[in-house]
C-alpha cells in the first residue's frame, strides 16, 4: 500500500521485541532495508546494512550473510 | 561486488553451504549485472541478469525442499528471479532487441502479478520497466497506460507520492 514509513516503524517495534539478533533481529532489519530502498532512503539503508555487517561480524562468523548485505549495498551505491 | 565474488570462491568448501550456493552465486551475478548496466555494457548485463535469474529460480526450488527455516527464503528468491528476467529484458531492449526485451519484462510482470497482485511496489516497478520497452518501440499510448497502471498500483501515503510522480513522468 506504499506506507513505507509505517512499515519501517513496525520493523523497529518488531526488532525491539527480539532477543536473538542473528536469527530474528537482523532478518527484520534486512526487511527494513527493503522498505527503505522502496521509499528511496538509500543513504540510511547503506548505514543500516553496514551496522548489520558489523553486528553479525560477517568477516569471521555468519559469512554467508555477507552475500545479501554486499549485494544490497552494491544496488544502493549504484 | 568484488567482496562477494571473492567470498563465493571460498564458500563452496564451507560445511552446510549447499542449500544456499545458488542464492549466493545469484547475488554475485546480480551485482555484476547492475554494474554492467550502469556502465552501459548491456550485452554483459543481459548475460549476468539472465544467469542471476536462472540461479534465483534454482535457489527457489532448492529452498522449498529444505526445512522450514530455509524454505522461508523462497519468498525473496521468487521475486528476485522476476527482477532478473525484467532487467535482462531491459538490457535486451537497450541493445535494440525490443521484442525479445518485451517478452522478458512481460513474463516478469506476470510473475509479480501472480505472486503479489496488482497493488504492490514490485508490480509498479515491473510496470515501469514494461512501459520503457513499449515506449522504445514507439507504442506510446500503451506505454502511458502502463505508467498509469503502475501509479495506480501504488496506494496513498506521502512516501509514495514522489514515487508515483517519478513513475508518471
Amino acid at each position: 500500500m506504499g506506507r513505507f514509513e509505517d512499515a519501517i516503524a513496525d520493523c523497529d517495534k518488531a526488532a525491539a521485541y527480539t532477543s536473538d539478533y542473528v536469527d530474528e533481529g537482523s532478518r527484520i532489519e534486512f526487511f527494513k532495508v527493503g522498505q527503505m530502498m522502496a521509499s528511496g532512503d538509500f543513504r540510511a539503508a547503506i548505514v543500516l546494512l553496514d551496522n548489520m555487517a558489523h553486528k553479525l561480524n560477517v568477516s569471521n562468523n555468519f559469512k554467508g550473510r555477507a552475500f545479501g548485505i554486499n549485494s544490497a549495498m552494491a544496488k544502493l551505491y549504484l | 561486488m568484488k567482496r562477494n565474488a571473492r567470498l563465493f570462491s571460498e564458500a563452496r568448501s564451507w560445511p552446510n553451504a549447499q542449500p544456499y550456493l545458488s542464492a549466493w552465486e545469484a547475488n554475485v551475478e546480480e551485482a555484476k549485472a547492475r554494474l554492467f548496466n550502469a556502465r552501459g555494457q548491456f550485452r554483459e548485463a543481459e548475460a549476468a541478469f539472465g544467469k542471476a535469474e536462472v540461479l534465483y529460480r534454482n535457489a527457489d526450488v532448492k529452498f522449498r525442499s529444505w526445512p522450514v527455516a530455509i524454505t522461508r527464503w523462497s519468498l525473496w528468491t521468487d521475486a528476485y528471479g522476476d527482477y532478473g528476467a525484467s532487467f535482462a529484458g531491459v538490457a535486451k531492449a537497450s541493445q535494440g532487441r525490443l521484442v525479445e526485451g518485451e517478452v522478458d519484462v512481460r513474463r516478469a510482470l506476470l510473475g509479480r502479478l501472480k505472486s503479489n497482485g496488482k497493488y504492490h511496489v514490485d508490480t509498479a516497478n515491473m510496470l515501469g520497466q514494461f512501459s520503457y520497452v513499449l515506449m522504445e518501440q514507439g507504442r506510446f499510448k500503451e506505454a502511458v497506460r502502463s505508467r498509469h497502471a503502475g501509479a495506480q498500483s501504488l496506494g496513498g501515503g506521502a512516501a509514495l507520492r514522489a514515487r508515483r510522480h517519478e513513475l508518471g513522468r
